[in-house]
């Protein structure tokens, strides 16, 4: 039901763990169906991934996706991750099965929450500054 | 350890006996007549089809006028709920079944209910084991037909047959037996077990595909399922598939002959392989009765482990297995029968089910233990949801 390089992929995954210090997270579920995924992104100043760690319980399809996709979006910057679609993912993946194309939708998912993670934790600190400056003046 | 194909779907379905191989071959290139033709040739193919349904009418302790056969369980089941079902409507349009039926069973009792009949679907236990008590409740003057599987076939639970057909006898109603997945482990006799009608299946017992029968008691009233032909007794149409018929009659002769050396074996291959992997792993639950459990099929949960990917880790290193559910075959729908029995999601999740059989080996047993314990700790350290410390990996 899974195509060669999902098979592969999930044979072997890349990018597995968690990031010490990652500038932003992620997390989905456990849903329903079981399927978890968390993941921590390493975000440069200029606003590039850096780098990309996951962990995922759940399909055969879920793991290699994430895989995949962890690869694909380090050296973007968090602009252009945001704009990536589902069918973006379907491709990178060579197609999903019907009943396991939801699996690009919780990755997507996840990925935005790890940069929507960041780009609060960046608003935190220059509230932060701000009223340190407030109160240094 | 070296690598070696494991095959533990046996629940799935079985390898063919290469006596029953044997057997079958001269149907197809020698004896091919059509069982119904008045010639030599379909004589000699009816002599066949005849045997074998001696043989498989007195497996079960039925006269052999009382063996249909079909294209299979799947098959049977619809006929037996659908055929009791419309003959018998005058008298009332009540049906009992079990929440842990085959989708055959209840796909087609759902189609009734669109049909204007009433059908009471019981609850089992945590073990999946129905309870006589409910089946009294739900008993009504109108119903007229009961159906309970002696074996399911995700969790091995074994039902009281015997005890459901003595209790059925004082009441005015049919009691049909899916027994597809008990043949192979229990001595079905239809008489001591008081059932009217009983579906059975050869590729389960080691025979060809295609291939199954309806017992139905003399006297049953049962509505004829295929029109086309006066072939079984004038109930099922269509030409004979004489060489699956003839491989399913040698299968049965077999499975009754071996059928005890066979469970001895596969309990210890069961015990076996249960010692090994308790050394080697912690943080699994077993599904399904242990004292009421047939002991070719154990389906077993590990925690933090999808069942798909547990599947698809063994089958990578030749083993076949399968998830306790739909899933495996392209839905994501998760198993009826597990849900019936309470079980949490997360179990439900991370359940698959392994089959043994009579051929499987401890060798075999000794290289599926290695990989699956390689494999549970595998996907333990990629879930998000173990720590560490909770990841049960020795």
């Amino acid at each position: 039901m899974y195509n060669d390089k999902i098979m592969t992929i999930f044979e072997n995954p890349i990018h597995i763990g968690q990031i010490k210090g990652a500038s932003g997270k992620g997390k989905y579920g456990p849903d329903e169906l079981g399927n978890a995924i968390k993941v921590s992104l390493k975000i440069n100043d200029d606003s590039v991934v850096t780098d990309a760690k996951f962990k995922a319980q759940g399909s055969v399809g879920l793991i290699a996706t994430a895989s995949l996709t962890m690869d694909y979006i380090i050296g973007k910057s968090i602009d252009d991750i945001m704009a990536i679609t589902e069918k973006d993912i379907l491709k990178l993946v060579n197609g999903l099965p019907e009943s396991r194309k939801d699996c690009a939708t919780m990755v997507k998912t996840v990925i935005e929450n790890a940069i929507k993670d960041y780009r609060k934790m960046l608003v935190k600190m220059a509230e932060k500054i701000s009223k340190a400056v407030d109160k240094a003046e | 350890m070296e690598k070696r194909r494991v095959y533990l779907d046996n629940a799935a379905t079985t390898m063919v006996n290469g006596e029953v191989l044997n057997a079958m071959l001269p149907y197809f290139t020698d004896i091919y007549g059509n069982s119904n033709s008045l010639h030599g040739f379909g004589r000699n193919a009816s002599n066949g089809v005849d045997e074998a349904r001696d043989i498989i009418a007195k497996s079960i302790g039925a006269k052999s006028n009382e063996i249909y056969f079909t294209s299979g369980g799947t098959e049977s089941n619809n006929w037996a709920i659908r055929g009791i079902a419309y003959a018998n409507m005058k008298k009332g349009k009540h049906i009992i079944v079990s929440k842990i039926e085959h989708k055959s069973i209840l796909d087609t009792a759902k189609e009734l209910e669109n049909e204007g009949f009433e059908v009471t679907y019981l609850d089992v236990d945590q073990d999946g084991v129905v309870s006589l008590t409910d089946i009294l409740h739900a008993l009504r003057p109108d119903t007229i037909l009961v159906s309970i599987m002696a074996v399911n076939n995700e969790v091995g639970t074994m039902q009281q047959i015997r005890a459901i057909g003595e209790t059925l006898r004082n009441y005015n109603c049919y009691f049909h037996v899916d027994a597809v997945q008990a043949m192979s482990v229990l001595s079905m006799n239809v008489d001591d077990m008081e059932i009217d009608a009983m579906s059975i299946s050869s590729h389960k017992i080691h025979g060809p595909k295609g291939v199954g029968a309806l017992y139905v008691r003399k006297g049953v009233s049962i509505k004829k399922f295929m029109n086309g032909g006066e072939q079984e007794f004038n109930k099922r149409g269509g030409t004979t598939n004489v060489p699956a018929v003839v491989g399913f009659g040698k299968a049965m002769e077999i499975n009754v002959r071996e059928r005890d050396y066979a469970n001895k074996h596969i309990k210890e291959v069961r015990n076996y392989f249960l010692k090994k992997l308790e050394y080697e792993l912690t943080d699994y639950t077993i599904n399904g009765s242990q004292k009421f459990g047939a002991q070719n099929i154990l389906n077993i949960s590990f925690n933090y482990v999808d069942g798909e990917s547990l599947l698809m880790l063994l089958d990578l290193n030749d083993i076949a297995v399968s998830t306790g559910s739909a899933c495996a075959s392209g839905s994501p729908e998760k198993s009826h029968v597990l849900k019936a029995m309470g079980l949490s999601q997360d179990i439900i999740n991370s359940a698959i089910r392994i089959s043994f059989s009579a051929d499987t080996s401890k060798d075999d047993i000794d290289y599926v233990v290695e990989v699956l314990t390689e494999s549970v700790k595998k996907l333990r350290e990629l879930s998000p949801l173990t720590k560490k410390s909770k990841g049960g990996n020795k």
